[in-house]
């Protein structure tokens, strides 16, 4: 019964119908700020393979320049799962940095391959802004269409990266690679 | 309207039991359907809370994510459930995102609902469930439901609760039929016996024995009854007969004794008479012979013999009178009462023709008895009236008759001195007199003597009397026994009061 209906959703949802609501709400905030909401909320709905104990922050890098970085570093602090998050701006990935969610800024678009590669199969949640983001390897990626932001997600990589995601996310996803 | 305690035993008993099974039966279904509507209720409560929390816990990442068209899409999958009428989606600020609607609903999503509510409302059930996500708030699912189902189910058990409360009572009439014979067939039994046992005198029935409980043991009870009062019948019967045997033996030496009895009183009699007809034969002689050698107190002496050896010899005559009364055979024929009447007083006239009288007696009056008795009887009543009448300037005599239901009643009527009434049972008891000798002369055996021969012809005597007015007797010849001496008496009363 759920399942049927998820596929209904699911058509929907690639059909890319629009209400009026949906509407209203998006006019009052600015594409930055839902898709620093959309982020917070992602973490939300995925588990990492060592799950940290509650005293320990998440750790969400932000690589490079990207518009919406404003807006993300005003969730610093705020606790997902009983852990505050913190922000760290990056100019560079390398293996020390050691974050759970990494989001690569638009100016990275040409290293993508390189981060990809230096990151391997760290359970690293990548997000980021870059078109067809999720089908280079990345995680999760926004889409924008019109004034709606919509997200692809990568399960090939996430399964690869020993990220797990919630069935509900899924759901909602604009596409998903598999 | 039957009064219940008139009904037989049988209905009763049958009563009984269906009043009880309808009380288990209504009882039991009472709480069947309670418990079936709670039950029905609790299962309609749990089974839309459940599916209201997995539309809540379905809807949360869509509601983070703004995602109306997944919101509706989830909550439209209540359409799978046809007792769904309005599903609604609300955000954490209370703002409708989505809802679904029956077809040809037209109830709307409520504005504002009970974040967290589940109950019966307007017949329908209602429930909201918080949409949470990390123990956040970020909405809120509405769903309203027909109660529809929940009354169909009660319907049914109903209908099978009626359906098995008919089975049980009529199953518990047939159990009652049945059960009731155990009580009541004995019963009936023993009050036919008992009806039978009463109406033919027939002490030889018995009841049967059919169980060991009370009622058995009233049968035997019952029985053992009628064995002591047939013991006692035979007991009494057997006393009866030898009373009887004694009585007649009795009565057979009772008789002899009182014939030997009369024998010698008659002859006691007869023979005194002898002796004293030699004394007053002798006594008159004397006076005759030798009168004019006597002196006058030798004379005077003389005198008082001769009255003496009389008044013997009058109460002579009169025991033999009474003896004869009693001993004579009795001879049923028809006497003349008037003419008889008549004769007794010619001859009492004609002893003291000096007096002045006015005597009637009624003609024609018939009578059935011995004519000799009946003689002596009317001379001793006659007699009498003439010696208590003795005193007045005019001796006033009626004999006459009255009809009472077929009865005659005779009477004798005299105005003379009478007597006092409380002495009346005294009368006709020999040797009673109720003046002295010196007042009137008498032996006290003429009422005994009169009373003798009423007795013999199975009558009654009595008499009234007003002290110093005078005395009626009242006598009946061999009257219908279905007319007692009261009635007669009283009916007197009343006749000679009008």
């Amino acid at each position: 019964m759920i399942k049927t209906t998820i596929n209904k959703i699911l058509l929907s949802v690639l059909l890319g119908s629009i209400c009026f609501l949906q509407a209203s709400v998006c006019s009052a905030k600015s594409v930055h700020d839902l898709k620093a909401a959309y982020l917070y909320n992602f973490i939300k709905f995925i588990s990492w393979p060592d799950e940290p104990s509650t005293d320990i922050e998440i750790k969400l890098c932000l690589l490079g320049d990207d518009a919406s970085n404003d807006k993300f570093k005003r969730l610093e602090q705020r606790p997902i799962h009983g852990h505050p998050l913190l922000i760290k701006s990056i100019s560079q990935y390398d293996n020390s940095s050691d974050c759970s969610v990494l989001f690569i800024g638009s100016s990275e678009e040409k290293f993508l391959d390189e981060i990809f590669t230096t990151l391997g199969d760290k359970p690293t949640l990548t997000v980021s802004s870059i078109p067809h983001f999720a089908a280079q390897g990345g995680t999760i990626g926004f889409v924008t269409m019109g004034n709606v932001i919509r997200f692809d997600i990568n399960l090939k990589q996430a399964t690869k990266t020993q990220l797990s995601i919630s069935s509900k996310l899924l759901e909602l996803a604009n596409q998903v690679v598999r | 309207m039957i009064n219940f305690k008139d009904l037989p035993i049988k209905s009763k008993l049958t009563m009984f039991i269906m009043l009880i099974t309808l009380f288990v039966v209504l009882v039991l279904s009472s709480l069947l359907l309670v418990q079936r509507y709670s039950a029905f209720k609790q299962q309609m409560s749990d089974e839309f809370t459940t599916i209201t929390k997995i539309i809540a816990d379905r809807s949360n990442a869509a509601i983070l994510f703004s995602d109306t068209v997944a919101l509706t899409e989830t909550i439209s999958s209540l359409s799978l459930h046809k007792a769904v009428k309005i599903g609604c989606t609300y955000d954490s600020s209370g703002t409708l995102l989505a809802s679904y609607k029956l077809k040809k609903q037209t109830l709307s999503c409520p504005t504002n609902p009970d974040p967290s509510f589940e109950g019966f409302v307007d017949k329908d059930f209602h429930v909201s469930e918080p949409i949470l996500l990390d123990e956040q708030v970020e909405g809120l699912v509405y769903i309203r439901t027909s109660t529809a189902k929940l009354r169909e189910e009660i319907q049914a058990t109903l209908n099978l609760v009626l359906i098995l409360s008919v089975f049980i009572i009529i199953a518990a009439l047939v159990f009652a039929r049945y059960i009731q014979r155990f009580i009541s067939d004995p019963l009936v039994q023993l009050e036919k016996i008992a009806r039978s046992v009463t109406h033919n005198q027939d002490y030889s029935h018995r009841a049967e024995k059919q169980n060991d409980d009370e009622i058995g043991e009233l049968v035997s009870a019952f029985n053992t009854m009628l064995e002591t009062i047939a013991a006692q019948n035979e007991q009494i019967s057997e006393h009866t007969n030898n009373l009887e045997i004694k009585v007649s033996e009795r009565t057979k030496e009772l008789a002899i004794a009182n014939r030997e009895l009369e024998a010698f009183s008659y002859s006691v009699s007869h023979d005194l008479k002898a002796p004293l007809r030699i004394i007053e034969g002798f006594s008159r002689a004397l006076e005759e012979d030798y009168g004019d050698q006597l002196d006058e107190t030798a004379k005077d002496y003389l005198t008082r013999v001769r009255i003496g050896s009389f008044k013997m010899s009058q109460l002579i005559t009169n025991l033999l009178q009474l003896s004869r009364v009693t001993r004579q055979e009795l001879l049923k024929e028809s006497v003349d009462i008037t003419k008889l009447s008549n004769k007794i007083i010619k001859e009492i006239c004609s002893q003291e023709p000096e007096r002045k009288t006015n005597i009637q007696v009624k003609d024609n009056m018939p009578a059935k008895g011995d004519t000799d008795l009946i003689e002596i009887l009317l001379d001793n009543l006659i007699g009498n009236a003439w010696k208590y009448s003795r005193k007045k300037a005019q001796i006033d005599i009626e004999v006459g008759y009255t009809t009472h239901l077929g009865n005659h009643i005779y009477f004798v009527r005299d105005c003379g001195s009478g007597f006092d009434m409380k002495f009346a049972d005294q009368l006709f008891k020999p040797f009673n007199r109720l003046h002295s000798p010196e007042e009137f002369e008498g032996s006290g055996i003429g009422l005994a003597t009169v009373a003798r021969i009423i007795e013999r012809h199975h009558g009654k005597i009595w008499a009234e009397s007003t002290l110093g007015e005078g005395s009626t007797f009242f006598f009946t010849l061999f009257p219908t026994s279905s007319n007692s001496a009261a009635n007669i008496i009283k009916s007197i009363n009343i006749s000679k009061n009008s």
